[in-house]
């Protein structure tokens, strides 16, 4: 018997988010009550969140990058309009996404009792591919 | 005895596809649980050698 499915990656995990961001090379903040976003000027903005990139590991001219946890649980992203037209957009996001399915993949399988064999990263056309492989005993 | 294999490819737009091989019929759902972690499954079927096999077990079956 052999199956196969396709899955859309939810952000529930903070320690995975933060992992995730980390790893690709971040320095997140992580505000257990939300804190401001800060907007290009320096100034605080309206928009608050829980996990946070601050400007000054984006851009000169950039905003803080946001993680807000929904009432369901669920992170969502806080993105200006700027930001998304300089590259932090949905594909960006979809990034962010791999990253965290990674770290959740890894850390999950291993307390399950699955036998990690092994990682390769393969170079498509829309970016990197990661294959995890592991064996059940 | 043929190995049970788990690949989970990480696609960069965020999606993910998980590919059992080796697997009895009635611990595939536990493992897909397991490997899916709460997320959403988009689309999911059995691979084209679970067909190929059912067919060669029916053409078996029939020559008896």
């Amino acid at each position: 018997m052999s199956k196969y499915a396709e899955i859309a990656t939810t952000v529930r995990n903070q320690a995975y988010l933060v992992a995730a961001l980390a790893g690709l090379g971040y320095k997140p903040e992580i505000h257990v009550d939300g804190a401001a976003l800060v907007g290009y000027e320096g100034r605080e903005r309206p928009e608050r969140a829980h996990v946070i990139i601050r400007r000054v590991q984006i851009g000169d001219a950039s905003n803080d990058i946001g993680f807000v946890r929904k009432p369901d649980g669920t992170f969502g992203a806080v993105l200006s309009e700027y930001d998304r037209g300089i590259g932090f957009d949905e594909k960006w996001l979809g990034r962010v996404h791999q990253a965290y399915k990674e770290q959740q993949t890894l850390v999950d399988a291993k307390a399950k009792g699955y036998i990690f064999r092994g990682r390769e990263v393969v170079q498509t056309p829309e970016g990197p591919q990661i294959r995890l492989q592991f064996a059940a005993r | 005895m043929q190995q049970k294999l788990i690949t989970v490819t990480l696609e960069p737009d965020g999606t993910s596809k998980i590919d059992l091989e080796g697997f009895a019929d009635h611990t595939c759902g536990k493992v897909m649980d397991d490997f899916r972690g709460g997320d959403r499954v988009l689309s999911e079927r059995r691979r084209p050698e679970y067909y190929n096999r059912s067919r060669g077990q029916q053409l078996q079956q029939g020559n008896q």
